[in-house]
């Protein structure tokens, strides 16, 4: 997958399992203030991206650094190539 | 009457809960299914005989240890005389096929002396596997005294610890210290006393539930139910209502959306600020309109895995030579008492586990009655409650069996009570082959199956203990959407009672601020 189409998979789980509207999905969006999610979802959002993308997340600092749709995005390419190169 | 705080269900958790939120000064309620609380813990008495439930010991109630801590927090301890369980061998695991055979004594010293030397060449990794176990449990929520570590600390906005819980299991820790053989089935077999497989628990879950086990083993005077009278008359001072043979099957929302009251299938509705579900969580999800959660919430919560299922044997022994207890008995039952032929052998204070041949699942619930997982408890002093009313302190069986699908207890060939008695049968006669000491005083008094589980655990599937815990599944934490509205019980933190009161400790530390909570631990720790 590239980089690009691991966005759009990202993107396209989040606005399902979350009801979001595809509009908001820019990478400046606020999780919690634009997208309307807060921290009870965060687990939520694990399940769904470790489904997505067959990667497993277990890194808590990493998950407190996110702050904006952009920075899931950059976490869950790094997690993907960490994924890649242990395989 | 308006409530500060409802708790849905009387167990463990809900009681102590109560008791806690009681303790900060709220107005609390609690509602319970059941005509009495915590049915799942209180053993019933039949004949005269003492029968303990889900309850048979438990770990960390040496003084100062864990649960006795705990228990000194929630001012019950006063209310309970504690039992040892036998010194020197509380737990003994036998695998008929390979001539395993090994018991337990008491303590991280005498138990690591005992390994030691059935298996000196694994002596390094013993040492290191135990300090492991200490280690992590020191980041649990909740487990050591008094300081707690808060669900924040995990690093997780939302308690369930990632690194902490979903990053090892049991079994990779096992492999990582090449730890192989018959030291391995050892470490394993507490497995029974959360229901996860060793490939499937977290470590962290694990050693919290067997660090207790392997300082101290204890049950209390009178049992299980010495318990629940400890902590509903606490609770009674405490001033917190207990409403029984009320179920709740709706809770209510305000027009803001949020937790308001609870209405029960007796008409009876009851108000509060907030309220704690004590519930299995997918019983919970039924008891609200769909739109209250994310349908990403409700389909984690309605995927969670079981627990095993379960069997279990009631079995009572004929009493011992003399007992003018087992002469009155059988003299109500017609019989003229066979004095001289009372079998003397004592297993009090002991449990066994029959272990499956090699390379059979741990919990594999469709071997043979003959061939499944079998374990055996003798509680300790179950023979007598607070008030000295002289029971005799039955035997229980447990195996693991197929989950309870509503219908199928009656088969084509036989109606449920002649597959129960027969269940009963064949279990009696596998436990005298294999301790023909107990010999032909033992009797099936009766037996229970994922359909009485299901009942008094409130699981779909009567499993032992509602949704398992394992790596990769993400339980619900204490806090939820629905403002108001908490989780606490065995689902959320672990299962046993000592999970059971953590998981209260974790929610109310939520609601009132872990400050508090903590202040609380420090008075009870002395400190
Ligand atoms: C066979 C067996 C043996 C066990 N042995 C041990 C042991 O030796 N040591 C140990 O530490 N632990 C043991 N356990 C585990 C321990 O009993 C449980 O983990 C613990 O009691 C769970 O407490 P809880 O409060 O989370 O759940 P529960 O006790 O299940 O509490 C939930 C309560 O909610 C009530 N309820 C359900 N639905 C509704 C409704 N709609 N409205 C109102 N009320 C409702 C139920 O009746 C129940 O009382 C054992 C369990 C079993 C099954």
């Amino acid at each position: 997958m590239t980089d690009t189409e691991i966005i759009s998979l990202v993107n396209d789980s989040l606005v399902e399992e979350f009801e979001l509207e595809i509009s908001t999905m820019v990478s400046e969006a606020e999780i919690f203030a634009d997208l309307g999610l807060d921290s009870l979802d965060i687990v939520d959002m694990v399940v769904v991206l470790e489904g997505a993308l067959g990667i497993k997340i277990r890194d808590d600092a990493g998950l407190r650094e996110i702050h904006t749709l952009g920075d899931i995005h950059q976490f869950v390419l790094q997690k993907k190539r960490e994924t890649e190169a242990a395989s | 009457m308006k409530y500060d705080y409802l708790i849905i269900g009387a167990g463990i958790s809900g009681l102590s809960s109560a008791l806690l939120l009681a303790r900060f000064g709220f107005k609390v309620a609690v509602v319970e299914q059941a005509p009495r609380p915590a049915p799942l813990v209180e053993g019933f008495v039949r004949n005269n005989v003492y029968f303990e439930t889900g309850f048979h010991y438990a770990g960390g109630l040496e003084d100062g240890g864990v649960l006795d801590l705990n228990l000194r927090l929630l001012g019950i301890s006063d209310h309970l005389q504690k039992v040892p369980f036998d010194l020197k061998v509380y737990d003994t695991v036998v695998q008929p096929e390979s001539g395993l055979n090994f018991s337990f004594p008491q303590g991280y010293a005498a138990l690591g002396d005992a390994l030691r030397e059935h298996f000196p060449t694994q002596r390094q990794a013993l040492s290191e596997y135990f300090e492991r176990i200490q280690q992590i449990t020191r980041k649990l929520p909740y487990y050591c005294f008094p300081e707690p570590v808060k669900p924040e600390d995990l690093g997780e906005s939302s308690a369930s610890g990632l690194s902490l819980l979903h990053e090892y299991n049991l079994a990779q820790v096992l492999d990582e210290l090449a730890i192989g053989g018959e030291l391995r089935t050892l470490l394993q077999i507490h497995c029974l006393l959360h229901g996860s497989l060793p490939s499937e628990v977290p470590f962290a879950i694990h050693a919290g539930v067997v660090d207790g086990y392997y300082r101290s083993a204890h049950t209390f005077k009178g049992g299980g139910r010495a318990l629940v009278t400890a902590l509903v008359t606490v609770l009674k001072q405490c001033g917190v209502d207990l409403f029984c043979r009320h179920r709740v099957e709706e809770i209510e929302l305000s027009a803001a959306g949020a937790f308001a009251g609870v209405r029960c299938t007796n008409g009876v509705k009851l108000q509060a600020s907030g309220c704690i579900s004590t519930l299995h969580p997918q019983a919970m999800l039924k008891l609200l309109p769909a739109s209250v959660f994310r349908p990403v919430y409700r389909r984690r919560l309605a995927a969670l895995k079981e627990s095993p299922g379960a069997e279990i044997v009631f079995l009572r022994r004929e009493r011992k030579r003399g007992s003018t207890l087992g002469v009155r008995c059988e003299r109500q039952r017609g019989i003229t008492p066979r004095v001289d032929s009372l079998p003397v052998h004592n297993f009090q204070g002991r449990n066994f586990f029959f272990l499956p041949g090699s390379g059979k699942a741990m919990f594999d619930p469709d071997l043979p009655l003959s061939e499944r997982l079998l374990y055996l408890n003798f509680a300790g002093s179950a023979g007598s409650d607070a008030s000295d009313n002289n029971w005799e302190g039955g035997v229980t069986a447990i195996l693991p069996a197929p989950y309870y699908e509503p219908g199928t207890e009656v088969s084509a060939t036989l109606s449920y009570a002649e597959r129960k008695a027969q269940t009963g049968e064949l279990v009696r006669k596998r436990i005298i082959e294999l301790l023909p000491e107990l010999g032909p005083g033992l009797e099936v008094e009766c037996v229970a199956t994922g359909k009485t589980l299901q009942r008094i655990n409130a699981s779909a599937h009567g499993s032992l203990y509602g949704v398992k815990h394992m790596v990769g599944q993400f339980n619900p934490s204490a806090k939820t959407r629905l403002p108001g509205l908490f989780l606490a019980g065995q689902a959320t933190a672990a299962p046993g009672l000592l999970g059971a009161i953590t998981s209260a400790l974790i929610t109310v530390g939520g609601i009132v601020g872990h400050d508090r909570v903590e202040a609380l631990r420090r008075d009870t720790a002395g400190l």
